[in-house]
């Protein structure tokens, strides 16, 4: 039993590095350029450009990898997370994990009136209040689009991303 | 020194050879995956999001990647309100789709093996015990269906599915297909508090899916192998629009068993079903006149789905099942295995306008516990209704932090008659004596107010409540139960939590309201009968007090990195009011005014015991995903169960304090998944656990008096494996073995030998 679990410890530490979570990565690289396709109303062109998780994700590393390579714009990228809804901040993006779906409908009366744009990830997020939801589709990773959040929270969405993406509406 | 030099000139080569190496070109119409895998951000940061997208196409979802999903699943089973598993103040744990689908678990019991905190012993082909931490076999020395679990309630999307008539659940009658199942939720410990009576060891409830993509999505399982065992799964959803949704499921299972013998308990042996005699030395009546048979199940149903408004949410479900299987059961005092058989039908009907939600279900069908079985006849027919009305109130501008209020109220309503199916034996056997164990309709209703809290002062503490208040009509009494605890995030990656609970069994008809008397023979020129007597039976002298159990938890989530992740929990539970039907010492002579004769009485009463359960125990799981397209789940539970005021035989000579051994003192096992060469999918699983031993009553005819059995489980370890190749899309072919075990001995007492079972197969995803 002792030997089992050395050579469990041994295969966990050191079997890893080079694993990379790719559906954590390319979601990642997906948010970070969705803001090349979206406007932020300009008081949110000052300061840091703050991506929020709500709760713990692992996707945070990666936004964390791209945050050290790039910028929006002139902004530095910020990664923020947020333990609970009460501690929601000005953010410009705001994740929503998985395991945080149930936050939603807290989420946003929280967010009302700000330009922060609601990314969330389980399937049917994009028609209860989520700008952009990210779905499995025949085990490909899509994500979904609702332009009508983007009116709401005063966001310029350039069209070619509905293009990319997979447009709802209400 | 030398060594160190050598060290870092070998590290900054190393830096600088990959800083300066060129950037590679990329040509997406070519790229591999494996070469997608190897490219740095650097190059993907370049790229825009149209060729990012073909490249996540080309990479997909991995199955080792849904399974990680699955590690950080939300769950509602814990509050009733969707949370984070993480952050789930209550021992809970999830099985998603995909574990079902890769562990190739072939029924929900089986698939329970992966999680903590729960012994499922295999009786018969495709046919479980499943206690939640143990508490089984209370009171030992007695008949099969005390080893029955009682305590713990299963639900299909929150629908209960508890059997009333002798408690607990009828697992191959649940109407349900496993590729329709999204997740199996299971908290463990008393959670009466947030689901009603019968969540006394925790609760099991069975989330089916959802139609939430566009379009019609299908998804068809059928394996097909040894034992003439046929598994067949289907569901069929379609998305017409936002607003209607609908879909549809359909299930077979039909299994050999794995011997033909039967166990006797007269002579102690396995023997052939014709020589079966009975522990009065009687040819046995009720024998199984289907031998081979293990499991014959079918269901199938459908549900309408109407979204009025984006938070609003209408759904009409109702199905079918018909369903025999061979199993222990109900007693017959020469064997333990019996059939029982069951048809039912359910409509459940669920609303969700913003923060009311609703839920109005009710089920009725025709259930034999024991198929032949004249005394008592156990065949009835049976109806359940149950309401739950609940709001969702959001305190969060008080300012003093989140504060959730959920007021609610339920009522539920089981009935069950026995006594046209008495009426028809009676006929079909031309003997007016015989008898039910009800003998008429009788019901069993409770209604219920219940108020939650959930509390966030700080956003890294979380205080839960939740008081109960059941207002039965048999006892006429109210119980309240109650669930409290808090959860302190320590930080995003760590937090520790502490709850305690109680939790109560409702009564269910064969306690509370047996009735049943039965001619034994003549003794001393007088009628000799053996009167079963339930607490409203007019022979019984007892008062009823629900059995109830009582939690003290501490547990620990940690994720120490996004692939190694621990859930730890020490437990103490003390259950007690455990009920039995005992003899009273002596028979009795009585003068029967109908008849205008003196009579012999044996009577056996439904009584509460002295004796007390205390349970304390640690249950732990380690998730690892050690390498990339391998993920790992290692688990147990080592507890221990001592009796206090236990009764050392069935008529209770004395109160002895004991450790229970019935209940293993370690059990548990690990999963593993690797996926591999693209297309193919390995999964392997264990599940192991330690000797106990298992005691039941037993009539010694030769000196006529009662008395116990026992035999001893061995250790056991249960290996399965199952191997697939995508074939195209999700689409795959598979092999599937179960019961890998080399001693093939059983696992339930005086059960089947367990055998290995070869299933091959083929899942459709459409």
């Amino acid at each position: 039993m002792k030997r089992i679990f050395i050579l469990i410890s041994a295969i966990a530490l050191f079997g890893k590095f080079d694993a990379l979570a790719q559906n954590d990565k390319f979601k990642a690289l997906f948010i970070y350029n969705f803001t090349k396709y979206i406007e932020w109303p300009k008081e949110y062109e000052q300061g840091e450009f703050v991506i929020g998780i709500l709760g713990s994700s692992s996707i945070v590393t990666e936004l964390e990898s791209i945050s050290g390579k790039r910028k929006v714009g002139m902004q530095d990228i910020v990664v923020q997370q947020f333990n609970s809804v009460g501690d929601i901040r000005k953010c410009h993006i705001l994740y929503i994990p998985p395991s945080k779906t149930s936050s939603l409908s807290e989420v946003l009366p929280k967010v009302h009136g700000t330009s922060t744009l609601i990314i969330t990830d389980a399937p049917g997020l994009a028609l209860k209040g989520a700008a952009i939801n990210f779905v499995v589709k025949g085990n490909k990773q899509d994500f979904e689009i609702n332009p009508q959040k983007f009116e709401e929270a005063k966001l310029k969405l350039n069209n070619t991303l509905l293009t990319l993406g997979t447009v709802v509406s209400q | 020194m030398k060594k160190y030099l050598l060290f870092i000139v070998l590290i900054t080569w190393v830096f600088f050879n990959n800083r300066t190496q060129a950037q590679p070109k990329i040509d997406i119409d070519k790229i591999s995956k494996s070469e997608i895998v190897k490219l740095s951000y650097e190059v993907l940061l370049d790229l825009p999001l149209e060729d990012l997208k073909k490249l996540a196409e080309i990479v997909g979802v991995s199955p080792d990647e849904l399974l990680k999903i699955a590690l950080n699943q939300e769950v509602s089973a814990a509050s009733k309100k969707g949370e984070s598993l993480f952050e789930s103040p209550l021992s809970a744990s999830v099985i998603t789709k995909e574990e079902l689908r890769l562990t190739g678990a072939t029924t929900v019991e089986e698939a329970l093996r992966f999680i903590q905190g729960i012994i499922v012993r295999q009786e018969t082909n495709g046919n479980f015990d499943v206690h939640i931490r143990g508490n089984d076999n209370l009171p030992s020395g007695n008949m099969s269906h005390f080893s029955e679990n009682t305590l713990t309630l299963v639900m299909i999307d929150n629908r209960i599915v508890y059997n009333y008539m002798n408690g607990g659940t009828i697992w191959e009658s649940l109407p349900i297909s496993l590729t329709d199942v999204e997740r199996i939720e299971v908290v463990r410990g008393p959670s009466s508090a947030l689901y009603g009576p019968n969540a006394v060891s925790g609760v099991i409830n069975i989330i089916t899916r959802k139609p939430e993509e566009d379009g019609i999505k299908a998804n068809v399982d059928i394996q097909a192998g040894s034992y003439t065992s046929l598994l067949a799964n289907a569901v069929l959803l379609h998305k017409i629009n936002n607003k209607f949704q609908w879909k549809a499921y359909t299930s077979f299972d039909i299994r050999g068993r794995f011997v033909t013998d039967f166990y006797e308990f007269l002579r102690q042996e396995y023997l052939p079903v014709d020589s079966l005699t009975s522990m009065f030395n009687n040819i046995y009546f009720a024998k199984s006149r289907d031998t081979e048979l293990a499991k014959d199940g079918k269901k199938g149903g459908v549900t309408l789905y109407y979204n009025p408004t984006a938070f609003s949410l209408l759904s009409l479900s109702m199905g079918m099942e018909d369903s025999r299987a061979q199993s222990i059961y109900f007693e017959n005092l020469a064997t333990p295995l019996c059939i029982r058989n069951s048809t039912t039908g359910y409509v459940d009907f669920r609303a969700q306008l913003k923060k009311l939600s609703a839920q109005l279900n009710y089920m009725a069908g025709d259930q034999n516990l024991h198929e032949y079985m004249l005394k008592p006849v156990v065949h009835y027919n049976m109806s359940f209704l149950t309401g739950n009305l609940e709001y969702d109130w959001a305190l969060n501008n008080l300012g003093i932090g989140q504060l959730t209020l959920r007021p609610g109220m339920n009522f539920q309503r089981a009935e069950y008659d026995d006594s046209k199916q008495i009426s028809d034996y009676q006929q079909e056997y031309n003997n007016p004596q015989l008898g039910g164990l009800l003998g008429e309709a009788k019901h069993l209703s409770t209604i219920s107010g219940n108020l939650r809290l959930d509390y966030r002062p700080l956003s890294e503490l979380r205080i839960f409540g939740a008081v109960r208040l059941d207002k039965f009509n048999k006892p006429d009494k109210s119980y309240l139960s109650y669930q409290g605890g808090a959860s302190y995030l320590l930080n995003s990656r760590n937090m520790v939590r502490f709850v305690t609970s109680k939790a109560y069994r409702s009564p269910f008809m064969g306690d509370m309201f047996a009735n049943y008397k039965n001619w034994l023979g003549v003794q001393s020129g007088l009628n000799l009968y053996q009167v079963y007597a339930g607490f409203e039976s007019p022979e019984n002298s007892f008062d009823y007090t629900l059995t109830s159990q009582t939690l003290y938890e501490i547990g620990y989530r940690g994720i120490f990195t996004d692939w190694l992740q621990l859930d730890i929990e020490g437990f103490f539970t003390e259950s007690k009011n455990f009920t039995a039907l005992m003899p009273r010492s002596n028979p009795e002579i009585r003068f029967n005014d109908v008849l205008n004769q003196y009579e012999i009485l044996s009577i056996w009463e439904y009584q509460n015991l002295k004796m007390v359960a205390r349970q304390t125990g640690v249950s732990g799981v380690i998730s690892i995903n050690p390498i990339d397209k391998m993920v790992m789940k290692v688990f147990a539970t080592v507890q221990q169960t001592k009796l206090t005021d236990a009764p050392n035989n069935i008529l209770q000579d004395s109160l002895i304090s004991q450790t229970h051994k019935n209940t293993p003192g370690f059990y548990g096992g690990m999963s593993l998944n690797y996926s591999f060469l693209n297309r193919w999918n390995f999964n392997t699983s264990l599940y192991a656990f330690s000797e106990q031993t298992y005691s039941r009553y037993r009539f010694i005819l030769s000196e006529n008096r009662h008395s116990t059995m026992s035999a001893t489980i061995k250790p056991n370890a249960i290996i399965n494996c199952k191997l697939s190749y995508n074939v195209y899309q999700n689409s795959t072919l598979f092999i599937n073995v179960r019961n890998i075990n080399l001693s093939q001995n059983p696992e339930f007492a005086y059960s089947d030998k367990i055998k290995p079972l070869i299933l091959f197969g083929i899942n459709i995803v459409l």
